[in-house]
């Protein structure tokens, strides 16, 4: 299916360095150090000019750790000045007093922190810097006191499964936004800690469980863009109003903090396209012949978990980044309710 | 061990009863109703899922309907080109718009519940 019209420039997930202060084991681009060549300031506004140019009309700034590029406000403050709706992503672990009142004056329009566990012992073990459970609940808590569209993201894998009920303890009782997402092994996660189908569908009756019984004026309780699909038995509980396959490379965009570029920052580096330091991002946008992985899906590219599924015209097999890690392949990705709840109905 | 057996000891452990998951599980399924439909009605009835009539999927603003793009934008879903300032207006996810506005809407971007469309 050649949709053409579906190449509509909506968000860019962009990694301004990789440089980092914690040691998550769940971390996908296994930050630490920044890579060898980031791009300069001047590089990343240009970048953020041309974006604007293209049309995109989010950008979501991450790391790494990003507050710990110096020039972190410069390109923020570019990007609210284009008129681009502006999203951070932290891990939590910076001075509150600095960083706080920067975001709040930039008019960020959402604010996200990773909080992996109920407790210091399970979030410090999962982060690998003690203290860091600790920030990350004092700057979720200085972030929505300051007025910020606030947010909580727990990545889950087997180290916080259980806790999860603990964790959605803490977020009704500050009333901030929860996003829940299923850990995919790449960059350091370790396979042998991913959750198993049953697990991940459980995950996803526990979703509807809170949405249904903490539904609250004050917050909003979603899985992650790539949530479940087409599940028979449960609503549609992800970030996104409904699943039409992976977008990468056709609304959304990923960037690395060297300029690589990707349709969508998980995937791995086999799937850079380009670096803007060769071509601009407009040419690599542009491109008919960029992202022909996800821009030019046939239905019989559908792996063998997804071939001859009723959903596979639209869901073209799922997220491209967990199907290519698990599988070797694209389109086929096994984290599907419906194809599990297939399973279930048959035994 | 069955698979389903597997979920209900690993819900517990979430706080699921069996009688929870079993409720969930043994709901009529929303894919029976289109699993025998040609795919181009279902794109015409603007979703996977829908029941609901094109022209109340319209006004919803989803993809797959016959509304111009410029209705869709309008309509101040997440798909559209329309001003940031629309876009809060309209409830988007970065908006100012207040959560309950945005648990009315029944998703970050739609303006329609998922009773609706369900």
């Amino acid at each position: 299916m050649k949709d053409k019209k579906m190449y509509n420039p909506k968000q860019v997930v962009w990694e301004i360095t990789l440089n980092c202060n914690l040691k998550c084991s769940h971390c996908g681009s296994s930050a630490g150090k920044p890579r060898p060549n980031e791009l300069s300031t001047d590089e990343a506004l240009c970048l953020c000019n041309d974006l604007a140019e293209i049309g995109f009309r989010g950008i979501g700034l991450m790391g790494g750790e990003l507050f710990l590029r110096k020039d972190w406000e410069v390109i923020s403050k570019r990007i609210k000045d284009l008129g681009i709706a502006l999203s951070i992503i932290s891990n939590g672990f910076f001075n509150t007093e600095n960083i706080i009142p920067k975001l709040t004056k930039l008019e960020v329009d959402c604010f996200m922190i990773g909080l992996d566990g109920a407790t210091a012992k399970t979030h410090d073990g999962i982060r690998g810097v003690p203290g860091s459970f600790d920030k990350a609940i004092e700057n979720l808590r200085a972030a929505k006191k300051s007025g910020l569209v606030t947010g909580a993201i727990t990545t889950i894998h087997k180290l916080n499964y259980n806790e999860l009920p603990k964790i959605r303890e803490f977020i009704v009782n500050e009333r901030i936004d929860w996003q829940i997402q299923k850990a995919t092994p790449i960059g350091r996660f370790k396979k042998k800690l991913s959750l198993t189908e049953e697990e991940y569908y459980a995950l996803g009756l526990f979703v509807l469980q809170t949405q249904q019984k903490y539904k609250s004026d004050d917050f909003t309780i979603v899985g992650s863009h790539n949530f479940g699909y087409h599940s028979a038995h449960l609503p549609n509980l992800s970030l996104y109003s409904e699943w039409n396959g992976c977008v990468a490379g056709k609304e959304v965009l990923g960037i690395q903090s060297d300029g690589g570029v990707k349709g969508c920052l998980a995937l791995s580096d086999d799937f850079i396209e380009d670096n803007i330091r060769n071509r601009s991002i407009k040419d690599i946008w542009n491109d008919p012949n960029s992202f022909a992985y996800s821009r030019r899906f046939e239905k019989e590219n559908l792996g063998k978990n997804c071939k001859g599924c009723i959903h596979g015209e639209t869901c073209r097999g799922g997220c491209t980044t967990r199907s290519h890690t698990l599988t070797g392949k694209i389109h086929n990705d096994p984290y599907c309710f419906y194809r599990i709840e297939q399973k279930l109905l048959q035994e | 061990m069955k698979k389903k057996d597997n979920i209900y000891n690993i819900g517990k452990n979430l706080g699921l009863e069996k009688t929870d998951i079993d409720n969930v599980l043994s709901a009529k399924s929303r894919t029976t109703e289109i699993a025998n439909t040609p795919a181009v009605d279902v794109y015409k009835a603007g979703t996977r899922y829908g029941t609901l009539s094109s022209k109340e999927l319209y006004k919803a603003g989803t993809r797959y309907g016959v509304a111009s793009q410029q209705d869709i934008y309008k309509d101040g879903t997440y798909y559209g080109v329309i001003s940031h300032k629309e876009l809060y207006k309209a409830g988007t996810r970065y908006g100012t718009i207040s959560p309950k506005d945005l648990y009315k809407s029944g998703n970050f971007y739609a303006t329609i519940s998922p009773k609706d469309i369900l």
